[in-house]
């Protein structure tokens, strides 16, 4: 049984009410990890969307084949935040890794196959969810574009 | 679909509706949709060199690219070079400003017309929420394309931090008996300081042996990638301050230590 306290704080989620809560909670299961264990890798296809109960998650910046050099920590993901947006957002390629970065992590999952036709068929909870959905895929944006800069600018100095 | 159009007025809408079926943030929307989206089109034409918008303005409009080039930049506080600060560049049924979606609906970069004329189309976000609190499935729409339209912006940004890596620079201090006894350890350990203040994670330092100018020690070597490395003598911890903030952080090599 989903907790619908902590379901109606989850990120992408406010806007929705009971009932609305109350279906897709349907599709949540709870699931965990351990410390340094991978949630996913960019080198997947992405299925879920996934909100953090417990602990910490870590996303990373790996670009494959790309030296070591280019990897970073963009964000850590915590309580109420979610990830794997790249299950509902085309074109369903994962951009960031996610690691486990606390001892334990608690996570409830949704299949990307139960959240889209849900919101075929209510588009009220389509709008609602992927307007809060835009805010976060876009916050995470400017965190690359601000470390993106930082760099270009430090490079532009340097060569001055 | 408003039926009180003229001919003319009918023409110019279709021609904006098959424009705006280009236009990815709209894809699947249908022609209604699409129509009432036209209502709210503001049309308007830049030079080269304008400024769009600017960063830190309240982000009030959704912006589409019908004609020309805009890039997108950032500033460097006394510098400029455009071309080297450019971020993204947007042509023709390209969006930009979903900013005004995103918390805190400011923009976040500058936006200028690069090519000689720039005709756009602006959209009040108000407008749009409007209507997607009478249509859920065109909000639904709507909303699904701009995450993705900046999850494929997201894409792009990495690969061009991969094309620009990250500026590594490395600094030797030459420790053997020599440079020991001129003060080498107290400049090792002010370099570190450095960077711990700095918080630079490009920066690494290492000891290594003489180089054979020993009348000179302390000797430093600073090494920035794809140039060439330049050697300072007689080092201090107070020249290492200079050192760290013109050379390691703003490129001005201090030739007045430097020792060939």
């Amino acid at each position: 049984m989903i907790d619908f306290d902590f379901l109606e704080n989850v990120e992408v989620l406010q806007d929705l009410d009971d009932s609305q809560l109350s279906a897709i909670g349907a599709c949540f299961n709870e699931v965990s990890f351990q410390r340094g264990e991978e949630i996913f890798d960019i080198s997947k296809e992405p299925e879920a969307l996934w909100a953090v109960m417990e602990g910490e998650v870590s996303l990373h910046h790996e670009m494959p084949g790309a030296a070591p050099l280019t990897e970073m920590t963009i964000t850590t993901i915590s309580r109420y935040m979610i990830l794997g947006i790249s299950s509902l957002v085309k074109p369903h390629r994962y951009i960031l890794s996610a690691y486990c970065a606390t001892r334990h992590c608690r996570l409830l999952k949704a299949e990307r196959d139960c959240l889209i036709p849900l919101f075929e068929e209510d588009p009220r909870i389509g709008y609602l969810v992927m307007n809060r959905l835009t805010g976060v895929v876009g916050k995470r944006f400017h965190q690359v574009q601000e470390e993106f800069v930082k760099r270009r600018g430090q490079d532009l100095l340097n060569h001055w | 679909m408003n039926m009180s159009y003229s001919g003319d007025e009918k023409e110019a809408l279709m021609a904006h509706l098959d424009f705006l079926k280009k236009v990815h943030v709209f894809g699947e929307l249908n022609d209604d949709q699409l129509t009432a989206v036209s209502d709210g089109c503001v049309e308007k034409e830049y030079r080269k060199g304008d400024k769009l918008f600017d960063e830190g303005e309240n982000a009030r409009h959704l912006w589409i690219v019908v004609d020309g080039t805009v890039e997108v930049r950032f500033n460097l506080p006394g510098y400029d070079a455009p071309q080297t600060n450019t971020v993204s560049v947007t042509s023709s049924t390209q969006t930009i400003g979903w900013s005004s979606f995103v918390p805190p609906y400011k923009y976040s970069l500058p936006v200028y017309c690069t090519s000689k004329t720039c005709k756009v189309l602006k959209i009040r976000k108000d407008f749009l929420l409007n209507l997607f609190e009478r249509d859920s499935k065109m909000g639904y729409l709507f909303m699904s394309n701009i995450a993705s339209v900046i999850s494929i912006m997201l894409r792009q940004l990495q690969e061009s931090a991969v094309e620009f890596p990250q500026t590594r620079i490395d600094v030797t201090v030459h420790m053997s008996t020599c440079g020991i006894s001129a003060g080498a350890r107290k400049v090792l350990a002010a370099f570190y300081e450095e960077i711990d203040r700095a918080g630079n994670s490009n920066v690494s330092v290492k000891s290594a042996p003489c180089i054979g100018k020993c009348s000179n020690e302390p000797n430093v070597t600073v090494e920035i990638s794809g140039e060439e490395p330049v050697i300072y003598g007689k080092v201090s911890p107070e020249k290492v301050k200079s050192i760290f903030t013109e050379h390691i952080l703003k490129g001005n090599i201090q030739k007045e230590w430097m020792v060939h």
